[in-house]
């Protein structure tokens, strides 16, 4: 699997892993990485690059809806330790005016 | 009404069926098989017969025996696939034994099918089954990529008129799908200085290129206004927030070029570093990075978009691409990557424009692979030519042949891709 995913106890914090190429071929995968999690409010979603060493326009794409999915349900993304080539397309598209990014864990 | 070509099964009962078989018992039997199942047979018993039939008859499936006295089997698949390549046949072998070798070799040529002596009335009728599913699917896959390459010229045409062509501008395109997420547009305003848009969608494909025609509106008509590209890329913004899901948006950079070609203004919203080269010597001047986030993700991009502005001198040129330029794959697996790109540009030759460069470079690296994301790279050269206006030349041919094989399939989409458009702009 190259997306793996853990909820914390209480249901509050949903970690989502990715590895290798995240691409438009990773959409549904992506999606049922954090849509499987319904009817909770305030919870953090943390998405860690630190594995991945590509991604494309559509995996941006797919940030951008659980941004939107999280901010529905008062919740919050991190992305946490891009890669170094995720992080020059990060900063290419400035996503950090758009999502809170943790560079250390 | 649709194009979609009728079956070939449906057009006379099952279809029409020829046996190539020296074997007069085994053919008959076959034949006899054949009539059950609904096909109107023939049979013949020399290859250079089969071939005349060919080009006189529409046929379906051809039976035939791998050895014939006057031809082998080899030698018939390449005569009929290389003299009359439009004609969807499906070829099945009939064969004593498994001959691997030949199969194999025959395969490649476009063999479709193989089947045992004795045939089976089962084996026969799965190996039908399956082959007509083929034909469907290859009915489909026709049609689509003909209606596909329909809206592409609509698109082509439309975006044509609102184009104008510079001479001192130059494109290079290749389209991962028929239709392409990437746009050059370039527009004058009432002053005489020049706009040139390059521009991103999330994607690729026809999904990709449905935001291209409200965006081109908006461009040109903005900048034959005199709107500046700050007030056009918040509009376009704007649009965009409204038309895309969430999932999608558009990286664009806006180059404003004085019409006395003495400055550049470049606003960059997602897309590549664009850069500034010094005209003899091909160095980079200036990179102008990303400074905003792509467009139609916030209803606003940013209170003030900062832009960049630079003092040009006769003859620098400035480069701007996409990331399907630097993102792409050799057959290794390794990325072409911005340093070689920005390698390029640095020593770059003299006698040889930077733009043949890097297309040679790209076209060399990918080696004609199946892309996976549009790429686009523009120059513009600051010299007296660039403000020269040339005509826009839009080819209309349709031209879609092959069968849904991945190989045939992606020649179609770059023969369409590098045939019909041949202006200064892609979609």
């Amino acid at each position: 699997m190259a997306i793996s995913q853990t909820i914390s106890e209480d249901g509050k914090t949903v970690k989502i892993k990715i590895r290798g190429r995240f691409d438009y071929k990773m959409s549904s995968e992506f999606r049922n990485a954090y849509c499987h999690h319904p009817g909770r409010e305030d919870v953090i979603y943390l998405v860690n690059l630190s594995n991945v060493d590509y991604m494309d326009s559509s995996a941006l794409g797919m940030l951008l809806l659980l941004r939107e999915h999280a901010k529905c349900r008062a919740g919050e993304v991190i992305i946490e330790r891009p890669s170094e080539p995720i992080n020059k397309i990060l900063k290419v598209a400035n996503f950090e005016q758009l999502f809170t990014i943790e560079y250390s864990s | 009404m649709t194009g979609i070509p009728t079956t070939r099964a449906a057009a006379h009962g099952r279809g029409r069926a020829l046996i190539v078989d020296n074997d007069v018992y085994a053919s008959s039997e076959l034949e006899n098989l054949l009539i059950t199942m609904g096909f109107k047979v023939c049979v013949l018993q020399r290859g250079k017969q089969a071939i005349e039939k060919l080009g006189q008859k529409s046929i379906d499936f051809v039976f035939m025996k791998t050895r014939l006295a006057d031809m082998h089997g080899s030698e018939f698949i390449k005569r009929i696939k290389e003299s009359q390549p439009e004609l969807d046949i499906s070829v099945v072998f009939l064969s004593p034994e498994s001959e691997d070798e030949l199969l194999k070799d025959c395969m490649n040529q476009g063999l479709d099918n193989y089947l045992l002596y004795k045939v089976s009335p089962i084996a026969l009728e799965a190996c039908i089954n399956s082959l007509e599913q083929m034909g469907e699917l290859n009915n489909l896959y026709k049609s689509s990529v003909h209606e596909q390459v329909i809206g592409k010229q609509i698109l082509s045409a439309a975006l044509s008129a609102r184009n104008i062509n510079l001479e001192g501008m130059r494109t290079f395109s290749r389209s991962a799908e028929i239709f392409s997420g990437d746009l050059v547009l370039s527009a004058r305003k009432p002053d005489g200085s020049l706009h040139i848009l390059l521009a991103d969608f999330t994607g690729h494909g026809l999904s990709a290129a449905i935001g291209v025609l409200p965006v081109a509106d908006m461009f040109s008509v903005m900048t034959e206004k005199g709107f500046d590209p700050e007030k056009i890329l918040k509009s376009i913004n704007k649009k965009l927030y409204t038309l895309l899901p969430t999932r999608m948006f558009m990286a664009a950079c806006i180059v404003q070029i004085d019409s006395k070609i003495r400055n550049v203004i470049v606003w960059n919203s997602g897309m590549p570093d664009v850069y500034l080269l010094e005209g003899e010597s091909g160095g980079i001047k200036q990179c102008i990075k990303s400074s905003h986030i792509p467009l139609g993700i916030n209803v606003e991009i940013s209170n003030k978009l900062a832009y960049e502005a630079f003092n040009i001198d006769f003859g620098d040129q400035i480069i701007m691409h996409t990331d399907g330029l630097t993102d792409v794959l050799d057959t290794s697996g390794a990325m072409f990557g911005v340093s070689r790109l920005v390698h390029l540009m640095e020593e770059s030759d003299r006698d040889t424009a930077v733009f043949d460069e890097i297309v040679h470079a790209f076209d060399h690296f990918s080696a004609n692979q199946h892309l996976c994301d549009d790429v686009t790279l523009v120059s513009i050269t600051c010299d007296e030519n660039l403000m020269a206006t040339i005509p826009v030349n839009v080819d209309m041919n349709i031209n879609v042949t092959g069968k849904f094989r991945k190989e045939e399939r992606v020649r179609n989409i770059e023969m369409i891709a590098d045939g019909n458009l041949k202006s200064g702009f892609k979609l």
